[in-house]
This record gives structure tokens, C-alpha cells and sequence, in this order.
């Protein structure tokens, strides 16, 4: 091949592509040279020389992280010179090091110490000179002691990679330090402990707070399993000693994770999770056995069944629990309580727009991933999407980097629109308006016969967008034109970045029409969504139309009633929408892993229903809100203990590892067990056997190998929003920091600190807390047509005039909104209490 | 926004779209405010889309940016061998004691800034201080501080 260069390292022979570093090269002959300053993933910098080499006729030791590979290069990695040369670095990296490594957290794992080990560096040379930093614990996640630094400068990289930006070498000559501007508090300088500086760090200069005192790495066992927290399940590295979690890596030492990931795993261990059945007993929650909490729900569950019918009985299934978990739950509903009425949480974020936009993609192979987002050269960021998948930033900042042209579409000026081109900024309510006059600036461009050729109801899509030209929309002519030049750019592989349970149904539908009609059908939408398993749960057949593996029909049904051995009740069975309506049938219902009181919206009136049942199960890792109205509580495994998998937001089937003992029975044992009470038939209480059926059931967890996309333009609907007079503000719900996430995870995780507020926040644009009077951390009383609640002030300059926001998932945030539109804005009023 | 800001927006937009233009810009900031307000910081930071961190890495690495507000009349003694030789060290004991400032420190009132620097590269002069970029042979400090003093704003009324 004439890309392959030969050259010789240390008397090997080796062939390697044009452009491969020496390092590099030298590691694909399994030779190491040291190196500090250089880390897998991140730019070079040649900074640390430690990783000096020689090459025959050049004159000098070269650094071989930056020097790139020749034809007929000799070079050699390890003579007595450059042993030497990499000695003396070293020994004055050590002049500058105070640390002792003896007591050192880091010793057996720290690159100094390892290469001062292996360049039999005795006693220093130089007199130790103790910088004398401050230590820095003002964090509740990160120790930085820059006593022990050694300015490789690999934090400042990868924070610029994963898109923080908020450290930078200050001073200069000896003074020269890491820090942040001005020296700010790293949650000052708007640091979003996303951790990646502590996993590249060499030395214990970066340092997970809580390992402290926990034991060296060689004492660690790293188990690979996958974060549980959002929709993109990343990939990572439980660290356990005996029992407990002393922290959580990456495979490589860049990757991202963000702070729920790195150092949110609490909650797995938090002594509020729920380890004993409850049951209510003279009005109090009181633990019992499981006999008797399990004897108590089948009867109850039979009672209510045969006084009311099939539908009278109900589950309710959240998206963060995993297939098997979903698996078991609606085939109880449906074979052992004979009842349709299965359904999940899902359903109020973002189902039906995932099921439209799986239709036309035809499955997940169709979809974009984090990975098309970083290869991108022209992306369009919808929202907060960023905010609910955060290993979405990253991605969105490395094509930047690479001069990928971004257009964000969002009220809100967060980091997105820091490195767009073109930011579509509509007012709330607009955002499918806006892309509706975006896909009519594009068809002009690209021409309406090879579009029609190609997609279907080409027609419709026409007329619709000829309505949705005139409409104001706050975003000018001139920046949807600029955008239109840079996504009708065929040739440009363009992504669109969508949260789908964070946009109103016609703004998704609107932004797979413009993936359409450029012919960008296929892995051109990423189809982000804020819960683990959102996938999984509708294609385990845990929602009220369909049965496992996205099947549907009477002979479908007719199939699953053999392989479960029971006449299945009439499919769809009631939504949850349905079964939380005032005048529903539904009399007693079992929640699995989901908070309707909390994160439903219209929560308040949930509760309300709710508390009209004449039984209710609530099964979770904690005592949520909805859990408190029960009348018996079952505790949850959390996927940490019980393995199982989950599908993420890119349709790849993932395996949660147990890592941990497990606190309480899996859910599917419990509901085995609650199913042989209800039914005298088992099944499904053992993981594997459930594994095997689920394969039956729906092959491939429903993720259909390779679907046919049918590409058809979606009917986006001519929503207008609505204008109130001058002055007025429209609640919207944002995801605009992690702060902002309220789940009860997250509130035991020991990431609550970063949750300034709570959920109990308004956010306001400087000018509308100036005009109404209102100053950071006022308390006022939010209301809207549909629910009344009282917040804090947070006065955001990230947001527009006229917009209030509030943290998507929070409780009050959810009374305040539209039931049946959550992501709809609404006409709000603030008023100081 | 505040003038601060305004301000900076102004001297921003005189560079906008030039490559390699950080360090005039600051430069220009620090000429209208005699430092470098964190506010002017923020917005050349959003106006050239470069992290606040490499501003202030940038600006740190030099010594004459400062990044907190200086006096109007910046006194500074040269500490250099030629006006040590000449007793620069009596003078510097004197402007510490007359305006009651260590080197390094500014007053209250942002009247004084009294530094030190290693030369100023007029040896002949020497002992040297440098009064708001003049550099002036003092061979009578008390006579120097009670200049000052009367001039209050550095001579500007």
C-alpha cells in the first residue's frame, strides 16, 4: 500500500500508516516509550519530554509523541543518552513535587512515580521545592492540589475537548499553574464535573473526593457496565473494593462522562433506598414481610379484578428500568391480571414522536449516533437536547472544532449556540414554525422534483409549509436563509440533534422533514431522549398498543396467548393518560419505577386520581412521592445489582452488569413470585429463562435488524403560538443545566449539591426581573391556567425576554403545565409573594 | 449593559474578524481602565469566542496586565543595580512611608499605585523613579511625595 511507511524501531521492522506518530508506531510493535504530557484521544502538545528518542542522522533527541514517522527512520527508544535525558526531566518535574508517596493515593498508579521507578531516579538531584499551593476542596467531587502537578497539561486539553474551556495554564516560568480564570472555584468558573481532567490526570494532582482513604488502584476491581442515568447509556468503569464503589473510569482515559456518570453513583448505595416491603397499616407505611405483601397484593389484585373487570386493574412502568425488568411487568399485567392496561411514563415524553420517527427511519440502524454527531460537517442542535444527553456536547464541540457548521435552534444561549453559525432564536412556541420556514428556504435550494420523486406526501408537506411561511416566528429571513445554505449543502453530512422528549411533537416532526427532504434518511436524526431505557421499555412491549417486539394484531396477540399460556386481554388497553383520567375504570394499579406524582404532567391532578384508587403498589429504589400515597411498597434492584439490559438512544442493546450485591430481589423475581399468588404460574422470576423468552417474544430486543426506511414527509400541524400582549411571559420547561434534574437518583446521588435550587426555580431574563420588580432568589408565586406553585428567582442571562423557565421533571414544573402538551409554552404570571 | 461593557463591546468591534488580536485588545482595556475589569474580560471573550480561561492565561503570563483596579498616579522605583549603587532603597523607604503604601499596593482611594521595577534602562538618571511613565532623577524624595500629594490626581488638575 502506498500509505504504509517502514521504518525501524529498535532494530524492529515495522510498517505503519503515513502520519502515524513515532509513539504510536513504536506502541504497535509493543514497544512503550514513556510520556507524560501525551494522552490517547487528545491533541500532542510535545510538552513533557519525556518521551524523547533518537533517530540515526537526525542531529538531537526528537519528541516522539509529535515527530511523525519516515521512510527508513531508525530510531531508538531506550539508549543510556536518551535514559539519560528522560532522567533529568524527571528529576526536575520532582524538584517541584512536595508529595510524599508513601501516603499518596495515587502511589502504584502515578506516571512520576512509575517512570522515576523505571529510570532508577534513588534521591532527587535537586533540593525538593514545595510550591506551597492552597489545596483546593471547595468542590463537592474533585481535590485539586497543584502541590503535586506537573503541568503535562492534559486537563486543560481534555476540558477544551469536552467543551468546558474553563482552565488554562496561568502565570508564567516557575509560578506557571493550572487554574481557572481569575482563580475561581471550578463551580464558578462553570466547571460541569463531567471529571474527564481527574481520569487523565498522571499524578494525584486531580482526585475524586470520595476515593479518598479508599485504597490504591491495584486494590480496585474495574467492572464494566453502563451508566443508568440518561437515554445514551454510556459505557464505564465501576471501581469496586470489596462491596462498595470507590469510583468510576473510562476505558480510555479521555471518554466523557458526565457528573451523573463520574460521581453520581450514590444512589445505588444511599441508605434511603428502600430495602423492605411496606405496607400501610392505621394509615402509616410500616415494613413487613414479602409473604405478606405479596399475599396481600395478589388478593387484592384478584378482588378488584373480579369486582370491576380487566379494567379495573392497571400498571404504570417508568423508562429507567431495564427490558427484562419492562418484560415481565406488562406480561403480568397482561397474562396473570388478564387486564390491557399496561403502560409507561414514556407516553408523556416523547413515545408517540419516537414511534413516528422509528416508522420512517425503519429502526434504530437508521438513527443516528454520538458518533455520526461527531463526524458531522453540518449539524442542527434542537434545544436542550444537550442538556438531557450531555455526552451530546462533546460530540457537537468536536465537530466545531473540526469546522462542522452548527445551527441550534433554542431560546436558551448555552454552549450550542456558542459554536454556531446560525442561531435560530424563535419565540416559545415557534421552534416548528421556524423549521417549517427553514425546510421552505431549503426546497427553493435543492428543487422540488428530485424531492418529490423521493418522499411521499410531498403534497401535504407543500401546503404546509406555505401556511407556516408568513407566520411570525422572532427569527429573521436572513438567519433562516444562512441556515438554509448551510443544511441544503447535500453533499455535507448533516445531523439533527433532537431531544424527543424534549421538543413538542410538530418541532420533531418538523426537523425529520428536513432530514428528508435533503434525502438525509439515513443516521441524519438523533433521536435523544433524557430516560435510560425509552427504547426499551416501548419495544419490551411495556405501552398500551403494542406487544412485545412492536407487534400488534390478532394473530400477534394470538401467538403471545400460546407462549404464555393465557387468553390475553383485548390490546390497546388503556394509556396511562387514560388510566389517570378523572372518569377512568381503573381501580387498582401497580407503578414500577416510575413517579406519577412527581413527573407526570398536570402531577397535581395525578395525585388527586390517585389517591381514588382503592389499591395502589408502588415499587422503586426510594420512597418517591407516589410511593408515600401507596398502600403497599415494594423495594426495587436497581440494574447495578441485577444486571438485565437496556436499549439507548442509538438502538444498541446494552448489558448492565451486577456490580453490586443486590439490596432487595429483582423486579422480575418479585413479580414472578406476585404472578404464581395471582395465577399459580412462574416463568419469569429467573433472569435467564426471561432472557430466552424475551428472545422468543421479540427477537433481537425488538431492535429490528434492518428495517426499510418509508420515507414520507410527517404532517407537522399549523400550531400557532399564541401572542399575549406586551410584557407578557410564556413558562417554558428546560433542561438548561444539571442542576436542573430532579429525579429522585440524582437527589440521593450525591450530586444534589449542584442543585442550587432544586426544583423549585423560575429562571428570568435580567429585563423581566428588572421590569417585574424581581431580584435573584425572590420568592414568588408561579401560576398558569393549570396549576399554581411558589419558586425562586434565578435571574439567567442565558434566557430571553418574555420566556420564564423552569426545570423539566421537577414536580411544580409538571402542575404547572399542559397534561395533554408538556413541552407546550404556557401563559404564565409571576407575581412576588 | 453597563458601560463597563458598552465600553469594551466598542473596543472589541474595532478588531472583530482580525486573527491574533487578543493581546491589543487588552491592551486597548487596559489603556481605558488602567486594568483589566473581569466584565470587559467577559464580553472580549464572548465577542472573539475565546474562553475566559486562555484570556486570563494569556494575560497572566504577562506582568504588566493587571486585573485589578490601579491607582491613578502609578509610582514605580527602579530597584536596578545603577539606582540601588544610588541609594534607591532610601527612596523607596521614603514613598512607602509618604504615601503610606507597601510596593505593590494601591490606595483606597485609587489615587497611588507604588511599584518596583528592575530597570527602566536610563541609568544615568539614576536613582530612578518613574511617575506615570516619566521617568524623573530623585534626589529628594520628601520633595517628590509632596508633589504628588498636591497634585492629587497625578499632576492632571
Amino acid at each position: 500500500m502506498a500509505d504504509l511507511v517502514t521504518l525501524t524501531i529498535d532494530g524492529k521492522g515495522i510498517s505503519v500508516p503515513r502520519g502515524t506518530t513515532i509513539l504510536h508506531a513504536a506502541e504497535t510493535a509493543g514497544i512503550k516509550i514513556p510520556h507524560l504530557c501525551y494522552c490517547p484521544g487528545l491533541k500532542g502538545t510535545g510538552a513533557c519530554r519525556i518521551c524523547l528518542v533518537q533517530i540515526e542522522k537526525v542531529k538531537g533527541l526528537v519528541v516522539s509523541c509529535m515527530r511523525k514517522v519516515a521512510p527508513e527512520m531508525v530510531v531508538h527508544t531506550n539508549t543510556e543518552e536518551i535514559r539519560e535525558a528522560r532522567r533529568f526531566v524527571v528529576e526536575l518535574l520532582l524538584s517541584r513535587h512536595s508529595g510524599l508517596c508513601l501516603s499518596c493515593e495515587k502511589s502504584g498508579s502515578c506516571r512520576l512515580q512509575q517512570y522515576a521507578y523505571e529510570l532508577g531516579i534513588e534521591r532527587p538531584s535537586f533540593p525538593v521545592r514545595d510550591p506551597g499551593y492552597p489545596v483546593d476542596e471547595s468542590n463537592p467531587f474533585i481535590v485539586r492540589n497543584y502541590n503535586l502537578c506537573i503541568l503535562c497539561g492534559r486537563c486543560i486539553r481534555v476540558c477544551r475537548t469536552q467543551g468546558s474551556d474553563i482552565l488554562d495554564f496561568m502565570k508564567r516560568g516557575i509560578e506557571t499553574r493550572v487554574s481557572t480564570a481569575l482563580d475561581k472555584p471550578l463551580q464558578e468558573a462553570g466547571c460541569d464535573f463531567c471529571g474527564s481532567c481527574v481520569g487523565v490526570c498522571p499524578t494525584a494532582a486531580l482526585m475524586e473526593k470520595n476515593r479518598r482513604g479508599k485504597g490504591r488502584e491495584w486494590e480496585f476491581t474495574p467492572l464494566r457496565s453502563y451508566c443508568g442515568y440518561c437515554g445514551s447509556a454510556c459505557e464505564l468503569y465501576y471501581n469496586l473494593k470489596k462491596d462498595e464503589i470507590v469510583r468510576v473510569t473510562t476505558e480510555a482515559p479521555a471518554d466523557y462522562l458526565c457528573v451523573r456518570g463520574r460521581f453520581g453513583y450514590g444512589y445505588l448505595t444511599s441508605g434511603a433506598r428502600l430495602t423492605t416491603p411496606l405496607v400501610r397499616r392505621d394509615g402509616e407505611l410500616v415494613p413487613a414481610e414479602w409473604e405478606e405483601v405479596l399475599e396481600l397484593t395478589a388478593r387484592r389484585f384478584r378482588e378488584l379484578r373480579d369486582k370491576y373487570g380487566p379494567r379495573g386493574v392497571g400498571g404504570i412502568v417508568g423508562a429507567l428500568v431495564s427490558n427484562e425488568a419492562a418484560y415481565a411487568f406488562q406480561k403480568f399485567i397482561r397474562a396473570a391480571l388478564k387486564s390491557g392496561n399496561v403502560d409507561s411514563g414514556l407516553r408523556f415524553s416523547g413515545l408517540d414522536l419516537l414511534r413516528e420517527c422509528d416508522g420512517v427511519l425503519g429502526g434504530p440502524k437508521g438513527y443516528a449516533s454520538l458518533e455520526d454527531i461527531a463526524a458531522a460537517d453540518v449539524l442542527l442542535v434542537i434545544g436542550d437536547v444537550w442538556r438531557r444527553v450531555p455526552a451530546v456536547w462533546g460530540r457537537i464541540k468536536r465537530a466545531a472544532d473540526r469546522g462542522a457548521k452548527v445551527v441550534c435552534l433554542g431560546l436558551y444561549a448555552g454552549r450550542p449556540t456558542r459554536v454556531a453559525q446560525v442561531w435560530l432564536r424563535p419565540v416559545p412556541g415557534a421552534e416548528h414554525l421556524v423549521l417549517q420556514q427553514l425546510a421552505a428556504a431549503v426546497l427553493r435550494q435543492v428543487g422540488e422534483r428530485r424531492v418529490r420523486q423521493r418522499v411521499a406526501k410531498f403534497n401535504a408537506f407543500k401546503k404546509e409549509l406555505a401556511s407556516a411561511v408568513a407566520v411570525p416566528t422572532g427569527v429573521g429571513a436572513e438567519e433562516i436563509a444562512k441556515a438554509a445554505e448551510l443544511w441544503a449543502d447535500r453533499k455535507a453530512k448533516g445531523v439533527v440533534v433532537l431531544a424527543v422528549d424534549g421538543v413538542t411533537p410538530e418541532t420533531g416532526r418538523a426537523a425529520l422533514n428536513l432530514c428528508l427532504l435533503t434525502g438525509r434518511l439515513k443516521n441524519a436524526l438523533f433521536l435523544g431522549h433524557s430516560l435510560t431505557n425509552a427504547q426499551g421499555i416501548w419495544r419490551m412491549g411495556a405501552v398500551a398498543e403494542t406487544l412485545p417486539g412492536l407487534q400488534t394484531g390478532p394473530r400477534v396477540t394470538a401467538r403471545f396467548a400460546r407462549l404464555w399460556g393465557a387468553t390475553l386481554p383485548d390490546i390497546p388497553g388503556l394509556t396511562a393518560k387514560e388510566m389517570l383520567a378523572e372518569d377512568s375504570p381503573v381501580r387498582g394499579l401497580y407503578v414500577l419505577g416510575e413517579n406519577p406524582v412527581a413527573s407526570f404532567p398536570g402531577c397535581d391532578r395525578v395525585a388527586a386520581r390517585l389517591k381514588k384508587l382503592e389499591f395502589l403498589v408502588v415499587q422503586d429504589l426510594f420512597l418517591t412521592e407516589t410511593a408515600g400515597m401507596a398502600d403497599v411498597v415494594l423495594p426495587l434492584a436497581a440494574t447495578a445489582e441485577t444486571g438485565g439490559t437496556c436499549i439507548n438512544v442509538e438502538g444498541e442493546v446494552r448489558q448492565f452488569r451486577e456490580v453490586l450485591p443486590a439490596k432487595t430481589l429483582a423486579a422480575w423475581e418479585v413479580i414472578g413470585w406476585l404472578a404464581s399468588k395471582v395465577r399459580l404460574d412462574a416463568g419469569y422470576g429467573v433472569l435467564r429463562q426471561l432472557k430466552s423468552e424475551i428472545l422468543t417474544a421479540a427477537p433481537g430486543y425488538g431492535v429490528k435488524a434492518g428495517g426499510t426506511p418509508r420515507p414520507a414527509f410527517l404532517p407537522v400541524g399549523d400550531a400557532v403560538p399564541e401572542a399575549g400582549p406586551d410584557g407578557s411571559l410564556r413558562l417554558v420547561p428546560l433542561a438548561a443545566r444539571f442542576g436542573f434534574y430532579e429525579g429522585s437518583w440524582a437527589l440521593h446521588g450525591g450530586i444534589r449539591a449542584l442543585c442550587r435550587f432544586g426544583g423549585d426555580c423560575v429562571g428570568l431574563a435580567p429585563e423581566d426581573a428588572e421590569r417585574l420588580g424581581l431580584e435573584e432568589g425572590t420568592a414568588v408565586a408561579v401560576t398558569t391556567a393549570y396549576g399554581r406553585a411558589t419558586a425562586v428567582v434565578r435571574i439567567d442571562s442565558g434566557l430571553p425576554p418574555g420566556v420564564a423557565a423552569m426545570p423539566a421533571f421537577a414536580a411544580k414544573t409538571n402542575t404547572l403545565l399542559i397534561p395533554e402538551a408538556p413541552n407546550k409554552p404556557v401563559a404564565v404570571e409571576i407575581t412576588k409573594l | 449593559m453597563t458601560s463597563v461593557a458598552e465600553r469594551a463591546q466598542e473596543i472589541v468591534s474595532n478588531y472583530k474578524g482580525k486573527e491574533g488580536v487578543l493581546i491589543h485588545v487588552l491592551q486597548d482595556i487596559q489603556g481605558e481602565f488602567g486594568y483589566l475589569p473581569e466584565e470587559a474580560v467577559r464580553v472580549v471573550s464572548e465577542e472573539l469566542g475565546i474562553s475566559l480561561a486562555e484570556i486570563y492565561g494569556v494575560a497572566s503570563f504577562y506582568s504588566r496586565f493587571y486585573f485589578v483596579p490601579r491607582g491613578k498616579t502609578i509610582v514605580r522605583v527602579c530597584r536596578g543595580t545603577a539606582c540601588h549603587v544610588r541609594g534607591s532603597g532610601r527612596v523607596l523607604g521614603k514613598l512607602e512611608e509618604g504615601l503610606g503604601l507597601k510596593s505593590g499596593e494601591t490606595s483606597p482611594d485609587l489615587k497611588f499605585t507604588l511599584e518596583t521595577v528592575n530597570c527602566v534602562g536610563c541609568c544615568a538618571l539614576a536613582p530612578v523613579v518613574v511617575v506615570n511613565e516619566k521617568p524623573q532623577t530623585v534626589l529628594n524624595p520628601d520633595k517628590v511625595i509632596a508633589t504628588l500629594k498636591r497634585s492629587g490626581n497625578g499632576g492632571q488638575d
